[in-house]
């Protein structure tokens, strides 16, 4: 129990503190006429029109701030712990304001939606109040954002299957997403020459064993970690290949909770011969 | 996951469902769904064009210039202007440098303190694009350059 506890602690200083980090640092640069395209979604429609930026740039500050209060609260010698649940909440809910209000311009852009959904849980999931040791209170939140990460990616891929659902991986579907991007990397403009079987194959390694086959990373923790490993990979390949911006580096963080940091923490000292 | 408590339980169908739920009835415009890039299988390509921008100075160019979130902005903008048939071509040129000026003027300026070189702006057109034609469009050529 006592490593499940640094697992999830390590996790939630992960978040809260390097990927928050890697968001606010990397920023956005939006053209200023882009704004006037303001087409907000669900809960912006209640604003008259695109905040202030100089209200923006306060939302950001906060954000950045407060979640580093989270982060630093995390740390045991400190005796903070009670002080994340407070600030994690209010921190994922500037950070959705602050990230959603950039990308509200007709639908929520996908690349921080991971890191956005797993503060929320990490902030506002209840805590558990059954018997078992293993799941009480908030350690059960470790299994809660597997299996929404595992279900979401699993959803992504049965999505492709219900559009496209064959062809996927017998047409050129993956070569035409690839030419008719706005602009080529160097890494994409050699692709783009490959024989087309090589885009049939990284289609069908996408659709099934990135995402479909998702739920088999909770099978143990060998395979957690291999999936893991395969979609970091996927992530770098998406985003040097089809550059699809670096926003989505922030879903690697979160992809950590299946790093075995506990197989880590209890590791015994080699044997002196 | 058989000993959680029944509101852990709530939470937990209602965070799944929400997600379920977005994909069955195809909404986009609910807050942190969205699920995939390609949502669609392969996408309609009959009557394709496809406007890029390039930038030379001497033998050095940046490419691709346009990264991150912003070439989709400007690359969907420079090309509804140039498939606008309502427009002779002078009109067309005019907006399209004023759209230049204001919205990628700005980024060679990440690159260089004051910019010089030219931009170019290339169009290529597909009746239908497939694997096979991508190299050897129906039409290609440069919609106009830019002197910096």
């Amino acid at each position: 129990m006592k490593a499940k506890e640094l697992h999830l602690n390590f996790y939630r200083a992960l978040i809260f503190g390097p990927a928050t980090w890697y968001l606010f640092f990397k920023g956005h640069y939006y053209p200023k006429e882009f704004f006037n395209q303001w087409q907000p979604i669900s809960f912006y429609q209640l604003l008259s029109g695109p905040i202030d930026s100089e209200l923006l740039s306060l939302i950001e500050w906060s954000w950045f701030l407060i979640s580093l209060f989270a982060f630093i609260s995390l740390f045991p010698k400190l005796k903070l712990k009670h002080y994340f649940s407070p600030l994690s909440k209010i921190g994922s809910i500037l950070g959705i304001i602050y990230l959603g209000h950039d990308y509200n311009f007709g639908r929520v852009y996908h690349g921080t939606h991971l890191y956005l959904g797993v503060c929320l849980l990490l902030a506002f999931a209840p805590k558990n109040k059954a018997d078992q040791p293993e799941f009480h209170n908030d350690l059960w939140h470790i299994e809660l954002i597997k299996i929404f990460i595992v279900f979401l990616l699993a959803c992504a891929g049965l999505q492709k299957l219900a559009a496209g659902g064959m062809s996927w991986f017998t047409t050129d579907a993956l070569f035409i997403k690839l030419a008719t991007l706005p602009s080529h990397t160097w890494m994409a403009s050699a692709l783009l020459k490959a024989p087309l079987w090589i885009f049939k194959i990284l289609a069908f390694i996408i659709v099934i064993g990135v995402q479909v086959s998702a739920p088999l990373a909770l099978w143990g923790k060998k395979t957690g970690l291999a999936y893991l490993f395969l979609w970091c990979l996927f992530h770098l390949g998406a985003t040097h290949i089809y550059s699809v911006g670096s926003s989505f580096y922030s879903q690697i963080f979160c992809y950590f909770i299946f790093f075995p940091t506990t197989y880590l923490l209890q590791r015994k000292p080699a044997k002196i011969l | 996951m058989t000993s959680l408590d029944l509101k852990c339980r709530i939470f937990l169908i209602i965070i799944l469902l929400g997600y379920a739920s977005q994909s069955l009835l195809k909404r986009e415009d609910w807050p942190l769904t969205k699920l995939s890039l390609f949502t669609a299988g392969r996408y309609d390509t009959t009557h394709l064009i496809k406007v890029s921008l390039h930038y030379q100075k001497a033998q050095r160019s940046i490419d691709p210039l346009l990264l991150g979130s912003d070439k989709f902005f400007i690359i969907e903008s420079l090309s509804e202007i140039i498939q606008n048939t309502e427009e002779d071509p002078e009109t067309k040129k005019t907006k399209v440098e004023l759209f230049l000026k204001e919205n990628v003027f700005p980024i060679l300026t990440r690159h260089f303190r004051t910019p010089s070189g030219t931009l170019i702006l290339r169009v290529r057109a597909w009746n239908e694009l497939r694997y096979d034609n991508y190299f050897t469009p129906n039409e290609d050529y440069i919609f106009l350059e830019m002197k910096l």
